[in-house]
């Protein structure tokens, strides 16, 4: 024991300084995150961020501290020769610098808790389970560092070239490491992650572990050589190693071939560039998966020559009986290639020119590499999905018209294109597709299919590079820009002219317009501090038989562009009980983010019509 | 007869530090009674372990302290110790000698633990060790060539810090000892010259009375005045205190002012074990017509041409040798510098 004490006390006074510095900047920190989760309107990412990165400082700190440098300037060999064993030296050390780390760690974790408290009706339980969170990622943290700890020399140069090729081979996932322990939203309903707690112990275990054999293997000559500093010779080696490394991530650009998913008992079509494959239901007669397949084929197979992509990815789509008409499904086949599209051909009111629509839109995207649903182009994505599918339906063009003329009247700016997320938030996925799409049928009427295909190669056509300097040029030039190059105009002027006529168009068709509903809603929280409910009610024009579907969930963000919504509580009610109001399920904490939609579908239009997603915090 | 006043001379030179002189007539008696044999020349195996005893032994008594058998390492492709048989007593100071890369440093890693050996047997106290465990080093204090201590750490502080592994730490000794060597106990490590590090390492490493001192060519570095400084503390402490130890060195003449016994490490193995009188008494240099034989009786152990004549260097009874000598004034005795080249470089 007195051994212990005399070690740890040299250690601590060793590191004083640095133990020093990390103690103000934590407890600076500390406060600001207390005070800025007292804020209701505040959200947690800030704060986490420093609970992930400040324990990455103090590992680096004190596994220099206490046990790199002890190799590098040779102390080791001293401590050695004192009596005590080389295991008990390193125990000792490792456990200190936890208690270090997790110690400071623990500075943020209960200045948070009690930020949280302030803005939630916190448990200890929660308390409790929001500490384990903050030290299972600083104990993984430090089990990090004690490994690499007596990689000496190379440390640095290893973590360089492990990040370096993990981010650009993407062969970790995220959800794989430490990170999701602190994730970015701290509200107490976040559940509570046991495999953090195992997966510190592990990345603990695994770290000491290593540094040990280091130390045993050969009587710690390794550790003992890779310890001292580097050579000249040896410095200019490890620079071009890393320049080669930094050099091969920026002309990488090459995916690795995968085995085609295979699809037993389906109906291929495999022509100009397009790999179909099509496996329907029992109840199909096999004339309607021909024509099914041939028109799918067509769809793929026509977009491809108009766009110039090369071939697209083989596409396989299969029939799931539990999905909705209109909610189709995308499908993962672990380590294979191509796109698996999930629909169901046997409801009745399924339509193959929404699914083509769909599918058009997600297999361009994948053969994009997503570059083609970029905020900047994303209203050309949506208007493609839609132009294509719906392009030679005369009827449903009156259709479009009038969806656009619902969601755009008076046109559209540089600024809600340019942001069309959030403008696409706001009117809907029909509506959105449709004014796009509008946008697209004007090019052409303007300048001609050929330059409207032009447009569409530099744009939605075009794939992401994997290069770092493809990822430059492809980000640096706008989509205004390829506008210009492809029409002669300039993405202003078209807008002002299609604004000018569209206003126009929708001054013709005003009392059509002034009939269709425009709902709007609002909420209201019931309850008290622990157990809150948020009810939302619908307002506006709605007839009494309209059907309205009611859209929540906790998540900010919690729809994707081609899932099913499975994130989503959803609800359909009469227009009487939406105006009434429901209550979302479960109970929400103060602080929380309800987000939430009203939506119709409205004949006229065809399509569905909403209040945009709300964001709201639970006061 | 021609006077060979040379020959006083190389008698004087093998015993000259006075202080030693005295000492070594007062110790080396009763530590040869206690031995009863060095191994000496040719130095074979020695006696086989005896069985291990249950407890360490208590300090003060008679046993061996170091003993090591048949001690092999190997680093990669060359073997720097094979088959080393090492013997020391208590109360001695064995000087280790042998050149740059004879393999001293390796044995006394060995012996610390720090590098453990491929084979063999290493006994420490009488108990057979791998490698010694907390408790045996607790017994041993270490100066090794380079001083790798805590820049940081003022003398005072790097001995309140080595003081809480030693429940033997006398406090005492240690101020005394910092006095003694001139070392400002407020003073950074990192503001010490080489040779006050070198006097630090050696306070550090006796404050705590070991009964088994290893001095790693402590002097290598140091400036005459340093080094002689050094080695008169380290020859006083053995005559003080008693204290076994064992001072590796290729320096010739540190390590006949401050040993009683010397073991001369040659390619791994130790060419000769004893004490140095015993290996000046049997070495005799005599000149010869170039080319001509070693005398009867003689192991002929190095030649070397010197203008005319040969200069061998040669092996006996230490009685023949006396008889010799006599009958051959210009034979010379042998320095112990002689007999160390002759048996590290075969240099006469």
């Amino acid at each position: 024991m007195r051994k212990l004490l005399a070690l740890v006390l040299k250690d601590l006074h060793e590191s004083s300084i640095a133990l020093t510095g990390l103690v103000v900047l934590h407890a600076i920190v500390a406060i600001f995150a207390s005070l800025h989760l007292q804020d209701a309107g505040a959200d947690h990412r800030d704060v986490i961020l420093y609970a992930r990165v400040l324990p990455i400082v103090s590992t680096a700190v004190f596994s220099h501290r206490l046990l790199s440098a002890e190799l590098t300037d040779r102390t080791w060999l001293f401590l050695g020769t004192l009596p005590l064993g080389k295991p008990l030296l390193l125990g000792t050390k490792v456990l200190l610098g936890l208690a270090l780390v997790c110690g400071l760690q623990l500075i943020l974790a209960g200045s948070s808790a009690l930020g949280l408290a302030e803005r939630y009706a916190l448990g200890s339980t929660d308390i409790l389970r929001h500490i384990t969170h903050y030290l299972s990622y600083a104990t993984c943290m430090w089990g990090a560092g004690v490994g690499l700890a007596l990689v000496g020399r190379y440390r640095i140069p290893l973590i360089l070239a492990v990040v370096a090729t993990t981010i650009s081979m993407g062969t970790i996932e995220f959800k794989k490491t430490p990170f999701p322990l602190l994730p970015n939203s701290l509200a107490p309903d976040s559940p509570y992650r046991a495999w953090g707690a195992v997966m510190a112990a592990s990345w603990f275990g695994v770290g000491t572990a290593f540094a040990g054999t280091l130390l045993a293997v050969r009587n710690g000559s390794i550790a003992d050589l890779v310890a001292q500093r580097m050579s000249y010779r040896e410095k200019v080696t490890m620079s071009a190693c890393l320049i080669a490394l930094v050099v091969g991530m920026i002309f990488y650009d090459e995916h690795q071939p995968k085995e085609p998913f295979e699809l037993t008992g389906a109906v291929v079509r495999e022509e100009d560039g397009v790999s179909l494959r099509l496996r329907p239901p029992a109840s199909m007669s096999e004339a309607e998966v021909d024509q099914l397949a041939d028109d799918l084929h067509a769809g793929l197979a026509g977009l491809l020559g108009r766009i110039s992509h090369g071939p697209l990815p083989p596409v396989f789509v299969t029939h799931r009986s539990s999905l909705d008409a209109t909610a189709h499904e995308r499908g993962f086949a672990r380590d294979k290639d191509g796109i698996l599209l999930r629909t169901n051909l046997d409801a009745p009111d399924w339509l193959a020119s929404d699914f083509q629509a769909w599918a058009v839109g997600l297999v361009l995207r994948e053969a994009t590499g997503q570059a083609a649903t970029r905020e900047d182009r994303r209203w050309a994505f949506d208007g493609l999905r839609s132009w294509w599918s719906l392009r030679n339906d005369e009827l449903t063009s009156e259709k479009l018209i009038l969806r656009t003329c619902y969601g755009a009247p008076d046109g559209l700016t540089r600024a809600q294109l340019d942001g069309w997320y959030t403008h696409r938030e706001e009117l809907g996925p029909h509506i959105a597709a449709a004014v796009g799409g509008d946008l697209l049928v004007t090019v052409e009427e303007r300048f001609g299919p050929d330059v409207l295909d032009r447009f569409l190669r530099a744009t939605v056509a075009t794939q992401a590079s994997h290069s770092f300097l493809g990822s430059l040029e492809e980000r640096g030039t706008p989509v205004a820009e390829r506008f210009e190059a492809a029409t002669g105009e300039t993405l202003d002027a078209f807008l002002a002219a299609w604004s000018e006529r569209q206003v126009a168009r929708c001054a013709e068709r005003a009392d059509v317009l002034a009939r269709l509903p425009r709902l709007d809603g609002r909420s209201e929280v019931e309850g008290g501090r622990a157990g809150r409910r948020v009810r939302v009610k619908l307002e506006g024009n709605l007839p009494d038989d309209a059907r309205v579907r009611l859209q929540s969930s906790r998540d900010r963000f919690p729809f994707h562009p081609f899932d099913t919504g499975d994130k989503l509580d959803m609800v359909d009610l009469d227009a009487e009980e939406a105006r009434q109001g429901w209550a979302l399920e479960r109970s929400w904490p103060v602080g929380a983010m309800a987000v939430w939609r009203l939506s119709t579908v409205d004949p006229t239009l065809g399509c569905e019509v909403g209040t945009g997603w709300r964001r709201e915090l639970v006061p | 007869m021609v006077s060979m006043p040379s020959n006083s001379d190389a008698a004087e030179v093998a015993r000259a530090p006075t202080t030693k002189t005295k000492a070594l007539a007062a110790k080396a008696p009763k530590v040869l009674d206690s031995l009863g044999s060095w191994s000496g020349w040719g130095v074979g195996a020695p006696p086989p372990p005896t069985a291990q005893p249950a407890t360490l032994p208590l300090k003060g008594t008679r046993m061996t302290i170091l003993e090591t058998h048949g001690l092999r390492k190997r680093f990669g492709s060359v073997e720097v110790l094979k088959g080393l048989n090492l013997t020391l007593q208590p109360g001695v100071v064995y000087g280790f000698l042998g050149r740059n890369g004879a393999g001293k440093t390796t044995t006394l890693r060995a012996v610390m633990g720090l590098q453990p050996p491929d084979s063999g047997t290493l006994r420490l106290f009488g108990q057979t060790v791998t490698a010694p465990g907390p408790a045996t080093k607790q017994r041993i204090g270490y100066v090794s060539q380079e001083q790798h201590l805590y820049p940081w750490m003022s003398c005072r502080r790097i001995g309140r810090f080595v003081a809480g592994f030693f429940p033997d730490w006398d406090a005492a000794e240690y101020a005394r000892l910092l006095d003694a060597f001139h070392l400002p106990p407020k003073r950074k490590v990192g503001a010490l010259s080489g040779g006050m590090k070198a006097k630090l390492a050696l306070a550090l490493a006796l404050a705590h009375r070991p009964d088994l001192l290893l001095l790693d060519e402590p002097t290598a570095g140091l400036d005459p005045a340093a080094r002689r400084e050094f080695v008169n503390v380290v020859r006083r402490q053995a005559d003080e205190a008693g204290r076994t130890t064992l001072f590796s060195s290729h320096i010739v003449e540190e390590v006949e002012r401050v040993a009683d016994v010397v073991g001369i490490l040659v390619d791994g193995q130790l060419a000769y074990e004893g004490p140095i009188p015993d290996l000046l008494d049997s070495l005799v240099c005599v000149y010869r017509p170039v080319g001509s034989p070693a005398p009867e009786g003689f192991v002929e152990f190095a030649r070397e041409r010197e203008a005319e004549l040969d200069r061998i260097v040669l092996r006996g009874d230490p009685a023949h040798v006396a008889a010799w000598m006599e009958a051959d004034p210009p034979s010379e005795r042998v320095s112990l510098e002689d007999a160390f080249l002759a048996l590290a470089v075969g240099r006469a």
